[in-house]
């Protein structure tokens, strides 16, 4: 992922991780289990793909996951899937706000 | 529980509202007459599937947003602090693009609260404690929101009109993209053999997705197996599909207006 550096480096962001739609483990950065936390993300988003094929809804862009302590948006980008964690809150908005303009570039 | 529901599928863009346990089982549901229990078994059979691997990374999960090309599905947790007396269970909320997400916020936290205090209290579903049993809801009939003769020129009187086919849906580009794909036939399953194929085929899924909605594409999805399941489609199996498709039209009319309409894809 070509910008995969650049959204490591956003100050909110605590950790992430790249995969394939495999779950194969392509990158990582921060403190976090990058091949569990990239074959949780591919396995995730191919199971709500189906849903979202089930529903009629599309392709698969995104997942945002928000907890009391932690939060993390899956983006699905061609054949990788990236993975970002923050802390939920505004941070977290902020960060999907720069993933999104990243992620177009 | 059925009024919480019913608040949530009032809004601009919501087609559903369900409420699932953790083995995907649909305990309720409000949703518009093209989601059934068939169908929202088994995309709450994913989504459990989906969550229960989140949890793998993030056990506290309070909310999932998944952002679609043409929707959105929101899935809040319905588990409360207090272990042991609340069931593990979600509610997902089905949207088209017309969702404007900052109110379907507020109604969900609202629904959220509402339904974990009747849970709490013990008298939303009393059989949820000792194995769960259906309390499933009869689906709403199809939405007819906006009238489809001002969204896809088509006329008022038409049988598609008075049927309420899915207008935001209808409009869309229906680009067949999936996962790992972004506009292209290839993240679906669906090859074309060119573009002027690609272009027919999304031509035939809007013809059918007059009246259909969104289940539009699982339908060409389904047809292209049977007519072309080992080689890519072509243009000049358009008619074969529209034989096909027609067959998912109960209403003689609607297959007729259908055809005409898929036909000019050729």
């Amino acid at each position: 992922m070509k910008n995969f550096d650049v959204v490591a480096k956003f100050p909110e962001v605590s950790a992430a991780v790249v995969s394939d739609s495999s779950g194969a483990i392509l990158e990582w950065s921060g403190d976090i289990d990058g091949e569990a936390a990239g074959a949780v993300h591919s396995f995730s988003m191919q199971s709500l793909a189906q849903a979202g094929e089930l529903l009629g809804l599309g392709g698969l862009e995104r997942a945002s996951i928000v907890g009391p302590t932690k939060a993390c948006v899956i983006a699905v980008q061609g054949d990788e899937v990236l993975g970002v964690y923050s802390l939920p809150g505004k941070a977290f908005s902020a960060v999907e706000k720069k993933l999104d303009v990243a992620l177009r570039h | 529980m059925d009024a919480i529901l019913q608040t949530l599928q009032d809004m601009e863009g919501v087609n559903g509202a369900v409420i699932a346990d953790r083995t995907g089982q649909v305990l309720a549901y409000r949703a518009h007459a093209l989601y059934d229990s068939a169908l929202l078994s088994q995309v709450s059979k994913a989504v459990v599937t989906a969550i229960d691997s989140v949890k793998l990374m993030q056990q506290d999960w309070e909310s999932v947003t998944v952002q679609f090309a043409e929707g959105k599905l929101l899935i809040r947790s319905l588990a409360s602090g207090t272990q042991g007396k609340t069931p593990e269970l979600t509610l997902s909320v089905i949207a088209d693009m017309r969702l404007n997400v900052s109110f379907a916020g507020v109604a969900l936290r609202v629904a959220v609260a509402k339904l974990k205090a009747i849970f709490e209290a013990g008298n939303g579903m009393p059989d949820f404690s000792g194995g769960i049993a259906p309390v499933i809801k009869s689906p709403l009939p199809p939405p007819a929101a906006v009238p489809p003769s001002s969204r896809m020129g088509v006329a008022a009187t038409s049988p598609m009109a008075q049927r309420g086919s899915n207008p935001e849906f209808s409009a869309s580009n229906l680009n067949w993209s999936g996962f790992g794909g972004n506009s292209s036939l290839s993240g679906s399953g669906i090859a074309a053999l060119d573009a002027a194929s690609s272009a027919a085929l999304a031509a035939c899924t809007k013809a059918l997705a007059r009246s259909v909605g969104p289940m539009a594409k699982r339908y060409v999805k389904e047809s292209l197996g049977r007519i072309c399941p080992d080689r890519p489609f072509s243009k000049e199996m358009v008619p074969a599909l529209v034989v096909e498709l027609e067959k998912y039209l109960e209403d003689p009319a609607h297959a007729d207006e259908f055809r005409k309409v898929a036909m000019k894809a050729r």
